[in-house]
């Protein structure tokens, strides 16, 4: 597992760690059965709160995609890839959602975005 | 279980009063105790160790009432207070010798593992300790002698921040098994940011708000909006501030309406202190 | 309790203080001196540099941190004064013996240093300890004023008591007298004196619980 946590993003600490390991697991690099660290372990070793760990854990169980057993730990939840692509798609397209007003209040139309996007990306 | 439950404290001094502070702290966590200078977080401190005797209200602490079992509950607790000085000119060895025969559980073992992970010389004198060795040293005392709950008053005060760093390391490492709780008052709210897993905010003797980091956050948010918007929304702010390109305020999540159209974020702890602290300057 | 005491004897005494009573005993060797400024200096200055210590090292939240009651810190730092001057007093009675011994001779204007004196001093530090500890307890922090209080009060016993001595025939008779009737009667006020200075410090121990437990530390 591989996270890297910003102390000076808007977003909190909880939902970049959740979005982290959600793009890790989506992209499969975290595959089914992976047990996750357990939560005051992984609290230390990134030194950040345990209840902001386990506020990511909650919110990744809430997604689906982990599932905990009591008494061993989280795991990663066994997905179709097509349950995937549709938890994927739901994350970007709220992602999304905030990019565009963004763009929106600097008057960008549509197409001054995609083609802004193409020379980025 | 909670290791620490304060319920409707109350105490009045001349020109200051703790007024219904209630809070509590689930075992195994880290709470932050923050408010400014003398908001009454030395005093609540002082009631948790019963120094002070509470016109009224009750502590419990690991269930047990403080009042009732006040010696066999002290045994549990550790306490350490950033920039006090006890016996400076005492080497270590001797104090610690001296404070050991308080304590029935006092375990040896341990205090070598922490002098050791601490890298704490017995034989210098206390006074040649920097700061945050003398935070460690009490802390190295308190978990030798088995205390669950760690009460540290301003622990990171004084510290550069290398040492702070490493000090908030250490205390996440305690509480990283479950068995440890720390309640840490401080005025820095950055230590918090990070290690905190609950805050509670007091302000002018009374508990302003106690919960979890992120949720204590979120019940407020910051308003940026022009001049000319001020007038509609300034009866719901808690305070604001005036610049040239018009005001920023603090306002109750719970009061912030969608509809107003201004830009609204979710505050850091500093900023909360900070508006809150230009409350009370509005009424002086 | 013990621990406290032992707390106090290794942390906050400082070693000099029980050598001191050594030094000062040795002023016994003054022949026909007013012995009674011998256990004062305890008064003038352990007391006041002990206090002091105590106030620099914050022995008070020290302690107050520690699984101690409050009861206890006040009972361990009696016991603390009260043996400090049963040191003072018996190594003073030891050189006393030996300046007897030493001059066998001389004339006593002051109190020869016998039983009977021990006994009076004995009531001067307890009508010290009366007045200092629970005046001290008050804040269990300020003591000038204590201090001020309770070195009056003893001086003032001390002076009146010498002054008698001189003055009156019958004072004198009972306290410089060497016959065996005045030196049962000496024994008796010796033993009067211990009396009245085990009941006093207790008393003085008593009251300072109960002021110090209405102290906000």
């Amino acid at each position: 597992m591989n996270i890297a946590l910003s102390n000076t993003s808007d977003k909190p600490i909880y939902q970049q760690l959740f979005e982290r390991i959600s793009a890790q697991i989506l992209k499969g690099e975290l595959e089914n059965g992976y047990c996750l660290p357990p939560i005051r372990q992984a609290a230390q070793e990134l030194s950040i709160s345990v209840i902001t760990v386990k506020k990511a854990w909650e919110e990744l169980e809430r997604c689906g995609l982990i599932h905990t057993i009591t008494g061993k730990g989280c795991f990663v939840a066994e997905l179709s890839s097509d349950r995937k692509l549709q938890i994927r798609d739901e994350m970007i397209s709220k992602q999304m959602l905030l990019d565009t007003s963004y763009y929106k209040s600097f008057g960008l139309t549509l197409d001054d975005v995609i083609a802004m996007l193409k020379k980025v990306y | 279980m909670l290791a620490l439950d304060i319920r409707n404290v109350n105490k009045s001094y001349p020109n200051f009063q703790l007024k219904n502070v209630s809070f509590q702290l689930e075992k195994g966590y880290i709470m932050g105790f923050i408010g400014a200078n003398g908001a009454g977080k030395t005093t609540t401190i002082k009631s948790i160790l019963n120094m002070t005797r509470m016109d009224s209200g009750e502590i419990h602490v690991f269930g047990k009432n403080m009042a009732n079992h006040e010696f066999e509950l002290k045994q549990e607790i550790g306490y350490a207070m950033g920039g006090a000085e006890f016996y400076t000119r005492c080497k270590v060895k001797a104090l610690t010798d001296v404070i050991k025969k308080f304590y029935a559980h006092w375990d040896d073992e341990t205090y070598r593992i922490y002098l050791r992970k601490f890298k704490l010389d017995e034989n210098k004198r206390i006074a040649e300790l920097s700061t945050g060795m003398k935070v460690k040293y009490s802390i190295a005392i308190a978990l030798s002698h088995g205390a669950k709950l760690l009460i540290l008053d301003e622990p990171t005060s004084g510290l550069d921040p290398v040492a702070r760093d490493e000090l908030l390391d250490i205390f996440q490492g305690l509480v990283a098994d479950g068995e440890i709780s720390i309640l840490f008052s401080t005025h820095i709210t950055s230590d918090l940011e990070k290690c905190a897993d609950f805050i509670t905010f007091i302000e002018d003797g009374q508990i302003v708000r106690s919960g979890e980091k992120e949720e204590f956050k979120e019940s407020y948010l910051l308003l940026n909006g022009a001049a000319t918007q001020l007038n509609q929304v300034k009866d719901r702010l808690i305070s604001y501030k005036m610049n040239s390109f018009g005001f920023t305020g603090l306002i109750l999540a719970g009061d912030y309406e969608h509809s107003w159209n201004m830009k609204a974020a979710t505050p850091s702890l500093e900023e909360i202190m900070v508006y809150f602290a230009k409350k009370e300057d509005a009424y002086v | 309790m013990y621990n406290l005491v032992l707390k106090d004897v290794r942390l906050a005494v400082p070693p000099f203080f029980f050598i001191l009573p050594f030094l000062i005993g040795a002023l016994m060797l003054i022949p026909g001196w007013i012995y009674f400024i011998v256990l004062l200096y305890f008064c003038w200055i352990t007391i006041p540099n002990l206090f002091n210590q105590f106030k620099a090292q914050n022995d008070l939240m020290f302690t107050s941190v520690l699984p101690v009651a409050k009861r206890d810190m006040v009972k361990a730092r009696v016991a603390v004064i009260v043996g400090l001057e049963l040191l003072h007093i018996v190594i003073a009675a030891i050189f006393g013996s030996i300046s007897m011994v030493l001059y066998p001779d001389v004339t006593y204007y002051f109190f020869p240093p016998n039983m009977g004196f021990w006994g009076l001093n004995l009531v001067m530090l307890a009508i010290f300890n009366l007045i200092f500890i629970p005046m001290f307890y008050k804040t269990a922090y300020k003591f000038g004023w204590a201090l001020f209080a309770a070195v009056t009060a003893a001086m003032l016993f001390a002076g009146i008591a010498q002054w008698l001595g001189i003055q009156s025939p019958v004072v004198n008779d009972l306290f410089y007298g060497t016959g065996t009737q005045q030196v049962t009667l000496q024994a008796f006020i010796l033993i009067a004196g211990i009396m009245i200075f085990a009941a006093l410090s207790i008393m003085a121990s008593r009251l300072a619980v109960k002021r110090f437990l209405r102290v906000e530390l």
